[in-house]
């Protein structure tokens, strides 16, 4: 699980990375650079598929990490539950985050 | 500084602190259970270097941390987005601040944890998939450092040459 979901994100987070701080400077990447950027379809799938690749990626490796350093089994299933928590916050957040600003740029025109 | 900015950079230095914290738990299990994550001046000395094995424990070091540090960073990266999505109209003041001095350097050590992440990680796969020994995973590694420190010096000069200019 690690493995794979690592080998697409090498792929999908430095080539994320890549477009928005080097190719582009970061000062000029504001409101209307990401509304452009989202107007072409190759981007948004990108983007989708690199926030679910990276909820999977760091919810595999977090446990390893509990599992290696929270040496109490009682302290290990708090964490276990904030971990559980934590990831589908961050992609409920990330999926809607994606989900009204496609609505703003697409659902207006 | 606008309130956004104010609230972002807080969150980042309680990051950073709880980076710094789990790092420094990291390195002190290493201590205990592996004798640490790259050997003692003492062992070196001693001339017990077998074939690299136990000079290398940094890089399974370096990936839980390089790791760790990512994905504190991540949920501030949505949630700045967030603000994109949500109050389009705060979006381009809170985004300045990543154009700031102290942002550019954060960006700049964030291009190096992805970088050593990703190519370890990619090490560690072709080890397996090309069931490499340890001498040639070693030598891998070399190779590995030398990109990673290429490719980031490169990233970061172009990250900070807006400051110069």
């Amino acid at each position: 699980m690690l493995r794979v979901t690592g080998m697409a994100l090498a792929f999908l987070a430095l080539g994320h990375f890549f477009i928005t701080h080097i190719v582009n400077d970061v000062s000029e990447t504001g409101s209307a650079f990401i509304t452009n950027r989202w107007s072409s379809f190759i981007w948004i799938v990108w983007d989708v598929l690199l926030l679910i690749t990276c909820a999977a990626h760091i919810f595999a490796g977090a446990v390893i990490i509990i599992y290696d350093y929270a040496m109490d089994s009682a302290k290990r299933s708090k964490m276990k539950i904030i971990l559980n928590m934590s990831i589908s916050i961050f992609l409920v957040i990330g999926l809607s985050v994606l989900a009204v600003a496609l609505f703003e740029i697409y659902g207006r025109s | 500084m606008s309130g956004l900015q104010i609230l972002f950079l807080t969150l980042l230095a309680l990051v950073t602190g709880l980076l710094v914290q789990l790092t420094w738990n990291v390195i002190r299990w290493a201590r205990v259970r592996d004798g640490g994550p790259s050997p003692s001046f003492l062992r070196l000395m001693r001339g017990r270097d077998d074939s690299g094995l136990s000079n290398s424990n940094w890089a399974f070091y370096l990936h839980r941390i390089s790791g760790i540090g990512i994905a504190l960073f991540l949920p501030l990266h949505i949630l700045d987005i967030a603000v994109y999505a949500f109050i389009p109209e705060k979006f381009d003041d809170l985004h300045a601040i990543y154009g700031s001095t102290v942002m550019r350097i954060f960006e700049c050590g964030l291009l190096f944890a992805l970088l050593f992440h990703a190519l370890n990680g990619l090490r560690i796969i072709a080890v397996d998939f090309f069931d490499w020994s340890t001498r040639t995973s070693v030598k891998i590694l070399n190779v590995q450092t030398l990109l990673v420190l290429s490719i980031s010096m490169w990233g970061s000069i172009i990250i900070l040459e807006p400051l110069f200019i």
